[in-house]
């Protein structure tokens, strides 16, 4: 419980951070005075209506993937899967290219396809990886199959893109993951779904834990495994989806965060999907402040600070693991 | 067979050698008969208002997977049907550009430079480069010579000068300053552009001045990236914003997206006497005296007065 | 089956000896069908004079086919090396981060430093050599079990992010751009190109060649190889640089083509059995094969519309690949 309290501090002053940091520096004695007076400057606009607004998205991103990237970890017993490792969001980026090119849909209607398209890598990703099995470690097939898919997904992403770039032009930042300042607008038409998921998650977390157990054990204390599979799974691909449909793909945060949490807490209990909850905001703060001033005054797109250190992360925790497995 | 054949035959004996964008030196015929767009809404048009001879041009997918020549339908009316399409745009196939039999081959740096020895080997290759921080004016200058074309692009530009002139009315306009700005509404930046096709040509011509913040551009470019917090240094007497009509945008579609971005700059722009102007794309960012003439009859009398 | 030709004898297996020459023929089979492919009807006599190099066809049709056979069989090849080396049949040039590596040379050469093409092959082999010893470093002592194929994804994620950066510095149309070469397409080969790739083949195959005897004892683990007497110290490094020289200049030309030394491999061996040597002529037939079929339905199936050779690769290969497997599961059950 003192890991999700700490977190919960922390979160505020990452979120203060982020609002302070950007293209012009306002101070925080500023932050804090816009947040404050009902009235202000040109400082106190910017930072009521586009800062604030990005602390509300990453927060909302990165539970959604924090906690999706739990869920898919527990039921699948595999500390590699992820919304991105296993195509999820690739997935979801091509349907929602396609929709965006061909029926000329936006913000509003994206989440449909998105789910439909995460579903289908999802589920083409599981296919893979029984038919590759048998090369080697079992959860490592799941990752590989996932990355053959993803790798499918998203050349035919580009491909469709060539047809018209200039229809694509305000899109390519969200086509390598990143928090616009305007992606803030998308947040109702995801709100429900992800609440709902959210909820979900929480309601059943007995379920999950009893997964962690393996299928057999699971089975003997009479859960139905299949179904708790399925709706677990079901849970983790909303809430990707949801993610995927505001900031585009930004990958690796479902695989650190409960990374993270499992070193700190466990795998079990309701305060782990919190933690998870709290650390994912957390964490893509501290990549998105990374974003704005690793390379000032330019600025990188966040999906692409995660996929670096995610990577590096990634390749750590391989590296654990194989050693472990060997010794 | 034929066709094939008819691409080795000698080149007309009055040719001449021109360097492209791209740095080539290419030696190219000197009044071509059949020449190859691979750039829609800048060569084909420039082509299309010169009254050269297109053998065909390169086109886009619209969503219902037709075809379609962007800048070169709206303007002059050019599509897939009186003019044979090239390629697909962004995916060229060399054996469709060498069914077309052209005897010469306008590309694009940015699309066809990995193509160019195919390309060359079918009929002389010219890269054209519209967004290289050239004045749009000096690009259709050298497509006008690379074409054979110089006479009728200096007659036009005569006639369009004239018009600004007397458009102009004597004024001396060196005092106003223009701005070509595109919002993006998903990320909160604006994208200021020096050199923007038939909005610079108007402007240029009128004797106006690109606005300060174009100094921000890098050499050798044609626009720059800003974070639209900046927007508040910005000024200019004549501001141009664009919508894409081919992508159902309108002016209200544009407008919205910067109340969105920036709000209240458009109207705070509009109170210090700023002309905002708000047309479509497709007729405006391509090079042509044309989309130049819409954008004079587009200014209000007494602009930047 | 022992085959004596004067001084010189081997043994070759008798579903080699069948299925070599029938690939062989199959591939060769193909290039005449490639070559008649496309926009415009070719007759038998044009096809010809093509392979003579006279006609259009030998400027825009041959060197595709040409890339498409000597690339598709150098990465092949490449991958199935790195596949005895790693001892892990998931191994591959794009699975292993080679190929994402040249690619980040390659694009930090030509966009940032301003390379010109045959600068950019050596860039490329720069950036493919130390990514496989940065993998094969990191993987050491868990090549078995899938680890290094992991280590291999992982530093292909990462290297993946530094080209975004790159992609992501200029507008939309930039963006496609090299968002289709970075996920392969032999839309820009030309002569020049045949050339290069040539060269790079000429050097590389007779090493290839000289070292495949000693595949075989390697493939059977490092001790038994040391066990007959093969310096591993010295193979091993050798090896991985052959599959960086052999992977790095297709990379430089048509960007990286996925799953080809992984779906060559699988189907080598299903088709042949596990002698490396057999595996590996197998193998480059396949990988030739695959990629020249990509690339050639790519540009003839859908005119005018022209699909990247990777993305028909990834598409028809893990399509391919999956059946392949789906099938030996219903011939062992």
């Amino acid at each position: 419980m003192r890991v999700v309290i700490l977190l919960a501090f922390l979160l505020p002053i990452l979120a203060l951070a982020q609002v302070s940091l950007g293209a012009v520096h306002i101070p925080m004695r500023s932050v804090i005075a816009a947040l404050i007076q009902p009235e202000g400057d040109f400082l106190a606009t910017i930072v009521r209506q586009q800062r604030l607004p990005r602390v509300g998205v990453a927060i909302f991103v990165g539970a959604c993937l924090g906690v999706s990237g739990l869920i898919l970890q527990k039921v699948m017993q595999n500390v590699l899967v992820s919304p991105s490792t296993l195509g999820i969001n690739a997935g979801a980026t091509l349907a929602v290219v396609l929709s965006v090119f061909f029926l000329g849909l936006d913000g509003r209607s994206l989440f449909l396809p998105g789910l439909l398209g995460g579903i289908a890598a999802m589920a083409l990703t599981l296919m893979a990886a029984r038919l590759i099995a048998g090369q080697g470690d079992r959860r490592l097939d799941v990752v590989l199959a996932g990355s053959m898919v993803g790798i499918l997904c998203s050349s035919a992403s580009t491909f469709v893109m060539t047809l018209d770039s200039d229809a694509f032009g305000t899109m390519i930042g969200w086509l390598v993951g990143d928090i616009g300042n305007f992606d803030h607008l998308m947040l109702p038409m995801v709100a429900l779904p992800a609440g709902a998921a959210l909820a979900g998650a929480f309601l059943f977390s007995r379920h999950l834990d009893v997964m962690v157990t393996g299928d057999d054990q699971a089975a003997l204390l009479g859960v139905d495994v299949r179904r708790v599979q399925a709706l677990a799974v079901g849970i983790a691909v909303v809430l990707a989806v949801s993610a995927v449909v505001v900031v585009g793909p930004i990958g690796f945060l479902g695989l650190v965060v409960p990374h993270l949490v499992k070193l700190a807490l466990g795998e079990t209990g309701r305060a782990t999907l919190l933690a998870a909850m709290l650390a994912g905001p957390c964490i893509l703060m501290l990549a998105d402040i990374a974003a704005r001033v690793a390379v000032a005054p330019r600025v990188l797109p966040v999906g692409i600070v995660m996929g670096l250190a995610g990577g590096v992360l990634f390749l750590g925790m391989v590296l654990s693991m194989t050693r472990r497995g060997r010794a | 067979m034929l066709r094939y054949a008819l691409a080795f035959l000698p080149l007309p004996l009055a040719a001449a050698e021109v360097t492209d964008h791209a740095g080539f030196a290419v030696t190219v015929p000197d009044a071509p008969q059949r020449v190859v767009s691979l750039h829609d809404w800048v060569a084909s048009v420039m082509a299309a208002e010169l009254d050269v001879p297109l053998a065909g041009s390169s086109a886009r997918v619209t969503d219902d997977g037709d075809f379609y020549i962007r800048s070169g339908f709206e303007l002059f009316g050019l599509t897939v049907d009186n003019t044979p399409l090239a390629s697909v745009h962004g995916q060229t196939d060399p054996e469709r550009v060498a069914s077309l039999n052209p005897d010469l081959i306008i590309g694009n740096s940015g699309d066809n430079l990995q193509q160019r020895e195919q390309l060359a080997s079918i009929a002389p290759v010219l890269m054209m480069d519209p967004e290289n921080g050239m004045p749009p004016l000096e690009i259709y200058r050298d497509f006008a010579d690379w074409t054979g074309r110089r006479d009728v692009f200096d007659a036009k530009l005569a006639a369009f000068q004239a018009q600004a002139d007397r458009m102009a009315q004597g004024r001396d306009l060196s005092g106003c300053t223009y701005l070509p700005l595109l919002v993006n509404g998903r990320d909160g930046t604006l994208t200021i552009a020096s050199d923007y096709g038939g909005v610079s040509l108007a402007m240029d011509a009128l004797g106006a001045v690109p606005a300060e913040a174009t100094a921000l551009i890098p050499d050798g470019v044609a626009r720059a990236n800003v974070s639209a917090e900046i927007a508040g240094s910005l000024t200019a007497g004549v501001l141009i914003l664009t919508h894409l009509q081919s992508r159902d945008e309108t002016a209200e579609t544009t407008r919205a997206e910067f109340e969105q971005v920036v709000p209240g700059f458009l109207d705070h722009l509009s109170g210090q006497g700023t002309v905002i102007l708000n047309l479509p794309r497709e007729r405006v960012y391509p090079t042509s005296f044309k989309g130049a003439a819409e954008v004079l009859a587009a200014l209000p009398v007494g602009f930047c007065g | 089956m022992i085959v004596r030709t004067g001084a010189i004898s081997f043994t070759v297996s008798g579903r080699f000896l069948l299925m070599f020459p029938a690939l062989t023929l199959l591939v060769l089979a193909l290039a005449w069908v490639a070559l008649g492919a496309g926009l415009t009807e070719t007759s038998a006599a044009e096809r010809l004079a093509a392979l003579r190099g006279e006609g259009m066809l030998a400027e825009l049709r041959l060197p595709r086919i040409l890339v498409a056979l000597l690339g598709g069989a150098m990465t092949a090849a490449s991958g199935m090396i790195l596949q005895i080396v790693s001892r892990n049949g998931l191994a591959d040039p794009g699975l292993l981060g080679l190929s994402q590596g040249s690619v980040v040379a390659i694009l930090l050469g030509g966009v940032v430093f301003g390379l010109g093409p045959q600068a950019l092959v050596w860039a490329g082999l720069a950036g493919a050599l130390a990514v496989s010893l940065l993998v094969l470093g990191l993987g050491r002592g868990m090549m078995a079990g899938g680890g290094i194929v992991m280590v291999g994804l992982a530093v292909n994620i990462v290297l993946g992010a530094v080209t975004e950066i790159v992609m992501t510095s200029g507008d939309a149309a930039r963006f496609a751009r090299l968002a289709v070469w970075s996920r392969g397409t032999l839309s820009g080969v030309s002569n020049g190109d045949v050339a290069l790739i040539a060269v790079w083949a000429a050097g590389c195959l007779p090493v290839l060649a000289l070292l495949g005897r000693s595949l075989g004892p390697l493939a059977l683990g490092h001790d038994t190889a040391r066990a007959v007497g093969i310096d591993t110290r010295w193979l091993l490094p050798v090896l991985v640089m052959l599959a960086a020289c052999l992977s790095a200049p297709v990379v430089a030309v048509c960007g990286p083509v996925s799953f080809l030394g992984l779906i060559a491999g699988y189907v080598a061996r299903r088709l042949v059995g596990d002698a490396p040597q057999e595996v590996l002529a197998t193998g480059m037939l396949l990988g030739a094969g695959v990629l020249l079929l990509a690339d050639t339905a790519g540009r003839a199936l859908l005119p005018p519309f022209v699909i990247p050779a990777g993305l028909m690769t990834s598409f028809a290969g893990v399509l391919v690949f999956l059946l392949a497997i789906a099938a030996e599961r219903r011939l062992n059950r």
